[in-house]
């Protein structure tokens, strides 16, 4: 099931929501797990199991490093408990593409198994992961109840896009939570926040980039609107899934931590990963970056750090070649920029520092959205004049024009001033504040609806 | 501000409570709908669970769609989109444009893959074949071409004059006449296409028979004919197809002939169906108006008149000649009307048994670039 749609925001969570709000606490966790289930099993019915193996499996894991004490004993639980959960990952995502890799190097002919990828499995495997490791470090402990571990894993307002929850960031809301009718309304607010991010925002530029991205071919201008346009999505897009599953959490009781601060806002690529997606690059810092020694190496190593990491960030995001020279490229930028261009960048104003970042991090969506790559190259080249249709072209000011409120809206919410004048104004005039979320949400329900308008179109035939 | 601030929290919920359950009660409490008129499809029912279609995902597939199409004011909800698309400046949807006057424009989409050489060939076989038989072709330009300065500004559209240039030049070497309706249509006042329709409108079409009452001898301009309001209220496709509401409907005409003692018969062949009528009114009541022309579209329909010159036209078409075969009653003793989209026979055995001497190819730029049935009729 995904939030965006007429069946989740009208049936499903409403009947999810009351349920758990007026069970006794003891049912709040038994109906968040079925509903969980339910949620997840809607359209992805085979791989429930494979989720459910994973629940177990992290468990048993968890109940064996409580009562192992031997150090090699709880290392090789460990190891094992990694071993696992990587090799099942990486059966389901990269299979393909290491099948596809290998016969093209060597040109073999091994057979590629077409598996449809399960849904969250990067997500939730992360998130056991992390569990596994800090009950490990001693920083957790054990969880003792299935139902509880159960709802950690598969709890749906994370379980598809994340965030990345982290075990100890919730554990004592795991078995005691609840939420007063104020801390209800703070979650809806942000739900119709995200939805309208994602239906009004990314949806509409969706389009706008794919129109660009499939002409054959564009002029100099119609290309940097395009990569603008993507931008532009893929923030919306990924950051109103967060700001719903935020929502949605803070309406059952959990507080999650946020997962996007303003990033296009960053005057430089690194602050930028500081505040995009905070919990995928804050995984990776605990679990890869600091125990292969972060920074408190020498220069050489420290480099060789960055770069895996990032070709794993990388690598997380798709299974793909494209996704791996896109990580690359992000770590030869933050390596630049400890070493190099750092001191530079900050002497430089707030905006052009700013204009710099955003301009790194556009080219960086132009090939993190190629998985072909020469499409990737002839994109690329007409953002320079290479190939491309001239520098303007009617194109350019048609798009423009057809999505110029859309674009300036879009622009206006990368900043902070929009929304910190929606909570000042719902603490002055409520009721217009009121207002403004009903127009919001009464908008996104038209955007879904019309997403199903399918005239038949007779004259065809 | 604390006080207003949690005032507004909780005021958030209860509104939220209270949408969220009023259109779930319109959803329970009103019946489910079998079909959409203003979509032209059936819509989704409500799915029955079986163990395979759960396990294959389809079922729930269909019961997304089930709520989205049964969902309450459903059309109500489109045309709130519709409204803030153009509140926000959009003007294309759908493949279709909202032209600078209100009016609906179809996009012309190009010939994709080989399907143009493939009509080509089959073209050129078919006039060359039948070299000795006066030979029409009149591929019609839609308003895209025709009414390009109604277009939104800077409107990126396909290639529809440079198609018909194409097509015109690859023909030139055939036996057949091409007729160019473009420089006839730049001339004229009258409204030529329907605003919210992508047929051309019987104005548009009477005009196309003057061109080619010009290149066949027809009797053209010399038959007085009377401008017959048959309807004021037509919706066409381009609504459908865009989800635009401009609010606009269309007036639909006929043109009448004088009485002049000429007698029709039109025999609906597949059907086994006769009528003295080129018209059926009952369409008039239904959403697709403009199948009030010869009933809309059949595979092949006769049309015998009382007009004793011993011609005989076969015309392969698609529904832009429908408005426009009633003026050739006054030409012909005998139209045969092939749409090849529909048709199955032999066209080579038919023409020979109806003694065809005469032929006309008449279709829309946007139809026949898209079109794939045409060739296996008329090809080798």
């Amino acid at each position: 099931m995904v939030f965006s749609s007429l069946h989740f925001l009208f049936i499903f969570l409403p009947l999810v929501m009351l349920l758990h709000t007026l069970l006794p606490k003891r049912l709040k966790n038994p109906v968040l797990l079925a509903a969980s289930i339910y949620f997840y099993a809607w359209g992805e019915p085979v791989y429930v199991g494979l989720m459910l193996f994973s629940v177990a499996f992290n468990y048993l894991t968890g109940l064996q490093l409580s009562v192992r004490h031997r150090p090699s004993a709880r290392r090789a639980a460990l190891v094992s408990a990694v071993a696992v959960n990587l090799a099942v990952l990486g059966f389901f995502k990269y299979a393909g593409f290491i099948v596809d890799t290998l016969n093209g190097l060597l040109g073999l002919r091994l057979a590629r198994r077409e598996l449809p990828l399960p849904i969250g499995i990067s997500f939730y495997t992360f998130q056991a992961l992390s569990y596994v490791i800090d009950v490990y470090r001693g920083k957790a402990r054990p969880q003792k109840r299935l139902v509880s571990f159960a709802v950690y894993i598969t709890m749906f307002p994370q379980l598809v896009a994340g965030p990345i929850v982290k075990y100890t960031d919730i554990e004592a809301q795991l078995d005691d939570r609840g939420a007063t009718l104020a801390q209800v309304g703070q979650g809806l607010e942000r739900v119709i926040l995200g939805l309208s991010k994602k239906v009004l925002l990314a949806n509409n530029l969706g389009l706008l980039y794919e129109t660009i991205q499939a002409a054959p071919a564009r002029s100099v201008l119609t290309a940097w609107l395009g990569a603008a346009a993507y931008a532009l999505q893929i923030y919306f897009d990924f950051s109103g899934y967060s700001d719903m599953a935020i929502g949605m959490g803070r309406m059952l009781g959990f507080t999650f931590l946020e997962n996007f601060d303003y990033p296009y806002l960053s005057r430089s690529v690194t602050e930028f990963w500081r505040r995009w997606h905070i919990s995928l690059s804050g995984w990776f810092r605990d679990y890869v970056y600091i125990p292969l020694g972060g920074n408190r190496v020498g220069a050489g190593r420290h480099m060789l750090n960055l770069l895996t990491v990032w070709l794993l960030t990388g690598l997380w995001h798709g299974a793909s070649w494209n996704f791996v020279l896109w990580g690359l490229y992000y770590g030869l930028l933050l390596i630049l920029e400890k070493y190099a261009t750092g001191a530079l960048l900050e002497r430089l104003p707030a905006w052009a520092a700013r204009a710099c970042t955003l301009l790194l991090v556009t080219l960086g969506w132009v090939i993190f959205s190629n998985t072909d790559f020469s499409a990737m190259g002839r994109y690329l080249g007409s953002l320079f004049g290479i190939g491309s249709a001239g520098f303007a072209d009617a194109a350019f000011l048609y798009h423009l024009k057809s999505n110029l409120v859309l674009l300036i809206l879009s622009i206006a919410c990368c900043g902070q001033g929009l929304r910190k004048w929606q909570v000042r104004l719902s603490a002055t005039v409520p009721v217009v504040g009121l207002a403004l979320n009903a127009a919001l949400l009464l908008a996104c329900v038209a955007f879904l609806v019309y997403g199903s308008y399918n005239p038949f179109l007779y004259f065809r035939f | 501000m604390k006080k207003k601030r949690l005032f507004f929290l909780r005021a958030t919920v209860l509104l939220v409570l209270a949408l969220v359950l009023t259109l779930d009660a319109a959803f329970l409490l009103t019946k489910d709908r079998a079909f959409s008129p203003t979509e032209n499809r059936s819509l989704q029912q409500r799915p029955t669970l079986t163990l395979a279609s759960a396990l294959s995902g389809r079922y729930e597939a269909r019961y997304d769609d089930y709520i989205s199409d049964q969902f309450p004011f459903r059309d109500g909800w489109v045309a709130l989109k519709s409204a803030m698309d153009r509140l926000a400046g959009r003007t294309e949807s759908g493949g279709v444009f909202l032209g600078r006057d209100g009016s609906l424009i179809q996009d012309f989409a190009e010939p994709t893959g080989d399907n143009y050489v493939q009509t080509l060939a089959a073209l050129r076989s078919f006039l060359t074949r039948h070299g000795a038989l006066a030979q029409y072709v009149m591929i019609v330009p839609t308003a895209l071409t025709a009414r390009a300065d109604a277009l939104p500004a800077f409107a990126v559209h396909g290639d529809e004059s440079g198609y018909l240039d194409r097509l015109a030049r690859d023909l030139a070497d055939t036996p057949a006449q091409w007729i160019d309706l473009r420089p006839a249509f730049a001339a004229s006042e009258a409204q030529l296409y329907y605003r919210t329709d992508h047929h051309w409108t019987t104005d548009g079409a009477y005009i196309a028979y003057l061109e080619l009452s010009k290149a066949a001898n027809l009797s053209g301009a010399a038959t007085a004919y009377e401008r017959h309001l048959l309807s004021n209220d037509f919706s066409g496709t381009l609504t459908a197809a865009s989800g635009f509401r401009t609010g606009q409907r269309d007036d639909l005409y006929a043109y009448l002939p004088p009485d002049d003692g000429v007698q029709t018969v039109v025999t609906y062949v597949g059907e086994n169906a006769r009528s003295a009528s080129l018209y059926r009114a009952k369409h008039l009541d239904t959403r697709d108006q403009y199948a009030v022309f010869l009933d809309g579209n059949h595979p092949e329909i006769k049309i015998e008149t009382t007009v004793d010159n011993g011609r005989t036209l076969l015309v392969l078409k698609d529904s832009y000649a429908n408005c426009f075969i009633p003026f050739l009653t006054r030409d012909y003793g005998k139209i045969i009307v092939v749409d090849p989209r529909y048709f199955t026979g032999d066209l080579e055995v038919l023409m020979a048994a109806e003694g065809i001497n005469e032929t006309l190819i008449l279709y829309n730029a946007t139809t026949l670039a898209a079109d794939q049935a045409l060739r296996l009729d008329i090809g080798e």
